[in-house]
């Protein structure tokens, strides 16, 4: 393979950029401290001073530290720097939820249980229509009294279309968390190795009239980057294999479904891979389509790694 | 006009290494003026390209200063056991590379540099094709000169 050629590792021009920024920075918080010092925010109260010195001091801090921590990379390479502030050995395995199996060794956690998303929506939805509740109360009272507000309530609109989005996705996990029922994944072995064979034994239960149930073997690749101050996330799936699938069947409170199907991850597969901004993820996906009720997935991440000596 | 050629050398002219293998190698400066060269660095580390922020992992690095004996016309070594992760890894959102990397600074702030990839794969999980050549080729670098510099002069 030809060398590549590097960039430079740090410009003088921009370095020096970012300590005049926090330079100017503490010298402003210096500037507002001399004044309280002074005594100019003397006819406050002593409650408003300790924030102000507080909200100040805490400016200065965050000053000083900004041209510190600018100047201890001063002149040197990123790998210089990583050599000597980052942590080694940090792991590169995604975390798992996993407990000991009934039916086989290892049985695997759902990535988010039924009743947290519940709670997480029902949370978010509150505080999101809290927000917008006094404002819609305003349009609302303005239009009883002949008064239309026509720009706030045109402003409204997407907001109150937001908050009804809101609700219809809490009262749909509702019904998924009461309607469908637990689904539990076991495993034969922990973590997994590419080319090797392993069992998987599921559950599903619940009262439910089922249309149609998959189980599949995923491989994602997760990338997170930064867009001025937003940060995304792209997720590809690279790998999809189907495990099992039914149509048209019924699973009771006394009769779950149970299945023991085998699965084995491609030898040339790439091992599970999480470091800051990417991942690679395996996982264990199951999809539901209920008849008179909303569909539901369940996803149950997966280990896939190598151990140093093994072939 | 002055051109820097930097060659990055591994043993054996491997460029396939497997988990647990020791690379090791050396890199050489040639530089006109060799008393110009105030320090190099070599480490060999991974990173990631493609949709997401890059990530890196260093698993060794090696600073030289010529205010500490380091001569520009010597060998500029590197060796390191290969971790059993993460693997090369070509994907659709995420790349993962392995490399040697060498950077030499040199007085009034100037740098030059360059890496040299390589695979780190179980054997068994090479695909059968196989990447082509095992030598790696040297190729001359350019000098380049920060901004301010350029400005100054």
């Amino acid at each position: 393979m030809p060398i590549t050629e590097l960039k430079p590792s740090r410009s003088r021009s921009s370095q020096g950029c970012v300590v005049l920024f926090f330079g100017l920075f503490t010298a402003f918080s210096l500037v507002s401290m001399a004044f309280l010092i002074q005594g100019v925010m003397v006819r406050q109260s002593k409650g408003s001073q300790i924030v102000a010195f507080s909200v100040v001091s805490a400016f200065i801090i965050i000053g000083t530290g900004g041209i510190y921590f600018t100047l201890r990379g001063r002149g040197k390479s990123p790998e210089a720097l990583q050599a000597t502030y980052s942590a080694s050995g940090a792991s590169l395995l995604p975390r798992v939820k996993i407990g000991r199996g009934q039916t086989l060794d290892h049985k695997l956690l759902p990535d988010s249980s039924a009743g947290g998303r519940v709670a997480a929506l029902a949370i978010f939805a509150l505080l999101w229509n809290g927000l917008i509740a006094v404002p819609i109360y305003q349009v609302v009272t303005n239009w009883s009294r002949g008064q239309p507000s026509y720009f706030l309530g045109l402003f409204m609109i997407p907001f109150l279309l937001v908050g009804i989005l809101l609700v219809g996705l809490l009262v749909r996990e509702i019904l998924i968390a009461t309607g469908v029922g637990r689904t539990d994944v076991e495993i034969s072995a922990f973590p997994l190795r590419p080319g090797r064979s392993f069992e998987v034994v599921f559950s599903q239960h619940g009262n439910l009239s089922v249309n149609s149930l998959q189980v599949k073997l995923i491989c994602e690749e997760r990338a997170t980057y930064r867009v001025g101050t937003d940060t995304r996330t792209s997720t590809e799936k690279v790998f999809e294999e189907a495990l099992f699938s039914r149509e048209a069947f019924e699973i009771t409170r006394w009769s779950p479904l149970i299945e023991k199907i085998p699965a084995r991850i491609p030898p040339d597969a790439m091992h599970s891979f999480k470091s800051k901004n990417n991942q690679v993820v395996w996982k264990i996906w199951m999809e539901g389509d209920i008849a008179r009720w909303p569909d539901f997935e369940r996803s149950f991440t997966l280990c896939v790694t190598q151990m140093a000596g093994e072939q | 006009m002055n051109s820097d050629r930097l060659d990055i050398l591994i043993e054996n002219n491997r460029n396939i290494f497997s988990p647990g293998e020791i690379v090791r190698g050396h890199a050489h400066v040639r530089v006109d003026a060799p008393q110009e060269v105030v320090a190099a660095e070599a480490s060999i580390l991974w990173y990631t390209e493609g949709a997401g922020d890059q990530d890196s992992g260093l698993i060794f690095f090696q600073r030289l200063q010529a205010d500490k004996g380091f001569d520009a016309r010597s060998p500029i070594p590197f060796q390191a056991e290969l971790p059993h992760m993460p693997w090369s890894y070509d994907g659709r959102l995420i790349k993962i590379r392995w490399a040697v990397r060498v950077r030499v600074f040199l007085q009034g702030g100037k740098e030059t540099g360059g890496e040299l990839k390589f695979i780190l794969r179980p054997k068994e999980h090479l695909p059968a094709s196989g990447p082509e050549g095992s030598r790696p080729t040297v190729v001359e670098t350019e000098e380049y000169v920060e901004e301010e510099d350029t400005e100054a002069s």
